[in-house]
């Protein structure tokens, strides 16, 4: 069926508006995700050499006893990355499916942290009980953001109130991939740093300044730390990529859709234009008729 | 010169790459220098300056918490934060001084005062090391 001319006209121009937002959020997650990549590039440098180092220090600490290397909580707790705006496709669907699965190994109640509302929201609909919200992180993650979280989860494990930490965030691989990945924090163990070359290969005793457990209990904040802010920042361009993708495709969409209504637009236009020519024409013809028939009246007279 | 590899290292940036003759830092429990050819060793890394000495000179620097990897090979410094005097923001280091100074005052639990005496310390380092330049 042919619509109204009216009709067509306003829906074109109510997708054209979408088609502009969706375009500048376009524009602006991808001038983000570049800023955020840098910091990227240089994270993955630091994560490398700390996660080699600490692998380094507890291989030749192999027999130390420690809080952080030994398991004595029952809970174990999660920080979920998510983010505080929604708009970008499946990026909160996976994170949270990720954790909800690693969730569901656990058989005790699990200790959640969340950074980002979308996340949060969507784990309470899910029916779990979100200890602490993070908010504001995800948008701009800073050391001292990071700090607070790490200083928080690590003083729970000290309290024994959690025996385990987990982190559940969006590796970014590149602007096309991304991938939702859960990694253990605490207890530090072997198998953390498996795909860690050893750097260095000690053959001498090792000093520790000021002693072994000491320098483990700086140590290691110092290192979850610095995870934190290397996933923070892994998510932070992970959303900004899973949003830029999915605004450039609402734009194409958009102008599909805008072709089409033209399309549409076009031929209910040439539609009217036929049927008033028609019309016309058919009232021209019975006028002449009526002439015709008004003279031979006339011409009886 | 007998020179080693340093390495130091924060989560934002890295802070410098060179081969220098002496590192004096921080650590918990005082400052400590390394000179190459030092045993291998780990220590904890306290708030304080960072002074590097290398072919051009003597340099120095605000170091953050975090710690340091002594190898036969390089020494690695993993911090939270570096900056060189010029870099520090003598302001924001004011107002976290004064911050600090203030919740000093008021009753905290022990987790809080220990918080506090890490800001405060760490802002009192920064303006130190801002007003040597």
């Amino acid at each position: 069926m042919v619509r109204n001319l009216s009709e067509i006209r306003h829906e074109t121009q109510a997708i054209e508006e979408t088609r502009q937002i969706t375009n500048a959020m376009y524009l602006l997650s991808t001038s983000r995700m570049k800023k955020a990549m840098q910091k990227i590039e240089y994270n993955q440098i630091y994560m490398r050499r700390i996660r080699a180092a600490v692998k380094d220090i507890l291989r030749i600490s192999g027999s130390v006893n420690h809080t952080y290397t030994t398991r004595n909580g029952k809970r174990a707790a999660y920080l979920i990355i998510s983010s505080d705006k929604s708009m970008c496709g499946a990026y909160n669907f996976n994170v949270v499916d990720c954790a909800v699965k690693n969730i569901t190994l656990q058989d005790t109640t699990p200790y959640i942290s969340t950074v980002g509302i979308c996340g949060t929201e969507m784990l309470r609909s899910k029916g779990y009980e979100v200890d602490m919200e993070w908010l504001g992180v995800s948008q701009d993650p800073s050391l001292y953001h990071s700090r607070m979280i790490a200083e928080n989860l690590i003083s729970l494990y000290n309290t024994e109130e959690i025996g385990e930490i987990y982190v559940v965030f969006t590796r970014y691989i590149n602007s096309v991939t991304q991938k939702a990945e859960c990694i253990k924090l605490l207890p530090l163990s072997q198998e953390i740093f498996s795909d860690v070359d050893i750097e260095y290969d000690y053959q001498a005793q090792v000093l520790y300044q000021p002693s072994v457990s000491d320098v483990f209990n700086t140590m290691v904040p110092q290192y979850c730390i610095g995870v934190i802010y290397g996933c923070l920042h892994h998510a932070c361009a992970s959303e900004h990529a899973a949003r830029m993708t999915s605004m450039q495709s609402a734009t194409n969409n958009a102008d599909e859709m805008i072709n089409k209504l033209k399309f549409e637009y076009n031929t209910a236009r040439q539609s009217a234009i036929t049927a008033e020519i028609t019309e016309i024409a058919a009232a021209v013809e019975i006028f002449a008729s009526d002439d015709k028939n008004d003279k031979t009246t006339r011409n009886n007279n | 010169m007998n020179t080693f590899k340093l390495e130091i290292i924060t989560p934002a940036r890295e802070f410098l790459e060179t081969d220098a003759v002496s590192l004096t830092f921080n650590s918990t429990d005082g400052e400590i220098t390394v000179l190459k050819g030092h045993i291998p060793m780990v220590a904890s890394l306290g708030i304080g300056e960072l002074r590097i000495k290398d072919e051009s000179g003597v340099k120095v620097a605000f170091h953050s918490e975090g710690f340091v990897e002594v190898r036969p090979d390089e020494v690695l410094v993993f911090s939270q934060a570096c900056e060189w005097p010029d870099e520090i923001d003598v302001s924001r280091a004011e107002s976290a001084k004064e911050r600090a100074l203030e919740k000093l005052r008021q009753k905290q639990s022990i987790l809080e005062n220990r918080h506090t005496q890490i800001s405060l310390t760490r802002a009192m380092v920064r303006l130190k090391l801002s007003s040597k330049k």
